[in-house]
């Protein structure tokens, strides 16, 4: 009996224990409740419309303020006079070395529909001359088949020929040239790299007496590797040094799990602007796509082993000769 | 991760109970460590020597664990910020970030607001965030705001203002309770979309009109 109680008090302790443990926890699953509530500092960011300009409050500074256009885009000025155009707003940089990533972010606003690309709108205004151009800080998403409308319901300057995706997909543009390091050779298990060789490129034609230019240029990379693993890439890749080739992972570069010959097949894709006579550069709804020739990859396996001198040592050892 | 580090200080906390020795460190009050270093510093021959009547400027300290920032200097503004130039707006622009991680930190967003337009819509968010996170004497670490990229085409528009487009990074922010609890963690960032800041230049020096998420029509 007394053996009994002895082996049940510990029991009983534990319980006691358990009691204290869930009393301390209670309140403080309420704490991790809250939490969900914490303050999150992490930037929160407004859209900014084209009105959103400068509050009519006078600045602390002395002198006074320019005098604010009474016209500025409160209301999109609808005139016979203004006509509006639109431009690439991801090439506006393109003299600060715009990087291509740099697009694909300005344009990531634009993604209702694919190949979305973000326009800034341009007020023209004939009633002086030469016509004055003004950036509107007012913009929109230009997608394939569609044409934006311009603030407030103006009018768009409609170009001479407007130059489609299909006009721009018929292009001779020239394909990428693909280029793997060793060449049309790998190792199983080796960081294969394979890079692009595609430049910028332009055409003129004349159409129907209207001279047309389109430049294109690269802003995509779908690689196919032959092993179904495919990849898409903003950058072309890179040729990497001698010394690095096989072990240093690129952003292009691929692993092979089996030896055997693959063909790896390379997709580019190309953005175009179009000007008419001479006229301002006017995105083309869309990418071009060009597909390269085929390149072989021959993946081979190399084999590893321990070996406890140097050929110059034991020139018949394994490996050497 | 703030669930795992939350779980931790529970069974801290559990254990503290049962055993009754508390846990050391996190619970401390955010006491300033550098600014109380003269009271139980053996090794602090250099602050005790600073007992001299002359003003020192007070040694600056991060924000971490232990305690808010103390003593960060709001970021001097360097002096290409006031061209009236690609380059000058640029400059302007990453101090005015500056500006805003200094706020962040120390609590104190009035040296941005100096040159900041109150339209600005992502600023008011900003001052609200700050201003919850501080409530309660809790505080913060991290969250520095910088720019990833930077392009503006320098070209005025209708109203005479300057749109550049630019992608921000932000570092990881922990969020601290007056306890010195560890209320959240947020993971660093590098915008997937770009960001427009619109800024006017007028009698010497640029004001940041505008930032925020690129508006379409």
């Amino acid at each position: 009996m007394s053996n009994l109680t002895s082996r049940l008090s510990p029991i009983r302790q534990s319980v006691a224990v358990l009691v204290v443990l869930f009393a301390i926890l209670l309140p403080n699953s309420n704490a991790v409740l809250a939490q969900t509530e914490a303050p999150n500092p992490g930037i929160n960011k407004d859209r900014i419309e084209a009105g959103n300009t400068i509050t009519p409050v006078p600045q602390p500074v002395d002198g006074e303020i320019p005098p604010q256009d009474s016209s500025p885009d409160v209301e999109p000025v609808v005139s016979p006079n203004i006509t509006y155009t639109y431009e690439r707003v991801c090439l506006q940089g393109v003299a600060n070395n715009l990087d291509r990533w740099d697009c694909v972010r300005i344009n990531a606003i634009c993604n209702a529909e694919d190949n979305g690309v973000l326009v800034e709108w341009i007020a023209i205004d004939s009633t002086t001359s030469p016509p004055t151009e003004s950036r509107t800080g007012s913009r929109s998403c230009l997608y394939p088949g569609t044409s934006p409308e311009p603030p407030g319901g103006g009018e768009v300057v409609e170009p001479e020929v407007i130059v489609t995706l299909e006009d721009f997909q018929s292009q001779p543009i020239l394909a990428a040239e693909i280029v793997s390091e060793p060449a049309s050779f790998g190792l199983l298990g080796g960081h294969n790299n394979v890079y692009a060789n595609v430049d910028e490129q332009e055409f003129t034609f004349d159409l129907l007496g209207d001279e047309v230019q389109i430049r294109a240029w690269p802003v995509g990379y779908d690689w196919n590797y032959g092993d179904g693993n495919t990849r898409t890439t903003q950058t072309a890749g890179t040729s990497v040094p001698e010394v690095d080739w096989l072990f240093v992972e690129t952003p292009t570069s691929h692993e092979y799990a089996d030896t055997g010959d693959y063909n790896l097949v390379l997709t580019t894709r190309f953005a175009g602007d179009y000007s008419v006579n001479g006229g301002p550069w006017l995105p083309i709804a869309g990418e071009a796509t060009v597909q390269s020739e085929p390149h072989l990859m021959s993946i081979w396996r190399s084999d590893t082993r321990l070996v406890d001198g140097t050929c110059d040592e034991n020139p018949n050892a394994w490996g050497c000769g | 991760m703030a669930q795992f580090q939350a779980v931790g200080t529970l069974a801290c906390a559990a254990l503290a109970a049962l055993i009754l020795t508390g846990c050391q460190g996190g619970e401390a009050a955010p006491a300033d460590p550098s600014s109380s270093a003269p009271a139980s510093g053996s090794a602090s021959a250099s602050a005790t020597a600073s007992a001299s009547p002359t003003p020192e400027t007070p040694e600056p300290s991060p924000a971490s664990a232990d305690g808010p920032a103390v003593n960060i200097p709001v970021p001097e503004k360097p002096e290409l910020t006031d061209e009236n130039t690609a380059e000058g707006l640029e400059a302007f622009t990453e101090w005015w970030f500056e500006l805003v991680s200094y706020g962040y930190v120390m609590n104190d967003i009035a040296p941005m607001n100096a040159v900041t337009d109150p339209g600005c819509g992502t600023c008011q968010n900003i001052q609200q965030s700050i201003s919850e996170v501080y409530a309660d004497k809790g505080w913060m670490s991290g969250g520095e705001l910088t720019i990833d990229t930077f392009d503006t085409s320098f070209e005025e528009t209708l109203d005479g203002s300057i749109d550049s487009y630019v992608t921000n990074k932000q570092a990881s922010i922990s969020v601290y309770s007056a306890s010195g609890d560890l209320l959240n963690e947020i993971d660093a960032i590098v915008d997937e979309e770009a960001s427009l800041t619109r800024a006017y230049y007028a009698d010497g020096s640029w004001l940041m009109v505008d930032y925020g998420l690129i508006g379409v029509d």
